[in-house]
């Protein structure tokens, strides 16, 4: 999004709730709902078994593209 | 294995003056985005800047935004203060900053800060105000889908109470 588009977009979701301008943007509030649901503890241990996971896959993925000898994508 | 929650719990048990701000501190108060790093805004003082070390150091602790991984050793805290510190730690990152922009320094975010209990201990954290303060400072688009996000966290807060 252009700094020109982000000002269109300010202006056309200026009497929106802020609930309704996130919608517009494209965030996903349920995510925010739930998360407002948790603890501070529950959060920070959710972002950490996240990130756990995210390197687990990042791991697994690096993994198989060393097997395979496959590390990117032919271009045309 | 990145392990934000006792890097954060070490800085506390350590003494270490810091308020806890960045994506850490939006994610605990209402944002979705998902944080790799612990940022904090702290006082920069050799003092301080020694218990950070004390809390970090068998943690291998290294200046990441540097060439080589220079590892982040006691001699390096003299009486000029560090402007930030980048460090990578074995249990993720964690980024110190002598300013948070919008806000300024550890005593101005202070005023911006309120205490969030967690896991056990007491963490001072950037309220959610003074986080949409600094990220529309900030400006770059993550921070302003961020904002958005907190607006919105508010939004449902005040209309659950």
């Amino acid at each position: 999004m252009t700094i020109a588009e982000f000002e269109d977009f300010l202006d056309a979701t200026k009497h929106m709730t802020a609930v309704q301008r996130a919608e517009a943007y494209g965030i996903d509030i349920s995510l925010i709902d739930e998360n407002l649901r948790l603890t501070p503890t529950q959060k920070i241990r959710q972002n950490d078994i996240a990130l756990n996971q995210a390197e687990a896959l990042q791991a697994a993925l690096n993994q198989t593209r060393a097997k395979s000898g496959i590390h990117r994508l032919p271009t045309r | 294995m990145p392990n934000l929650e006792s890097i954060a719990c070490r800085l506390v048990e350590s003494k270490v003056e810091f308020v806890l701000c960045g994506g850490l501190a939006a994610f605990l108060q209402g944002s979705s985005i998902l944080t790799r790093d612990v940022d904090v805004v702290c006082d920069m003082g050799s003092a301080n800047i020694r218990r950070l070390f004390e809390a970090v150091k068998d943690l291998h602790p290294y200046h990441r935004m540097t060439p080589g991984r220079i590892p982040f050793t006691l001699e390096q805290i003299t009486p000029q203060p560090f402007q930030n510190l980048y460090l990578a730690t074995d249990w993720g990152q964690l980024d110190c900053l002598g300013n948070v922009k919008g806000i300024g320094g550890y005593g101005e975010c202070l005023k911006w800060s309120e205490p969030i209990e967690m896991a056990g201990f007491t963490m001072m954290t950037l309220t959610l105000e003074g986080i949409l303060i600094a990220k529309r400072a900030m400006g770059r688009p993550r921070d302003l889908q961020a904002v958005f996000e907190l607006e919105a966290a508010r939004e449902r807060k005040i209309n659950q109470h």
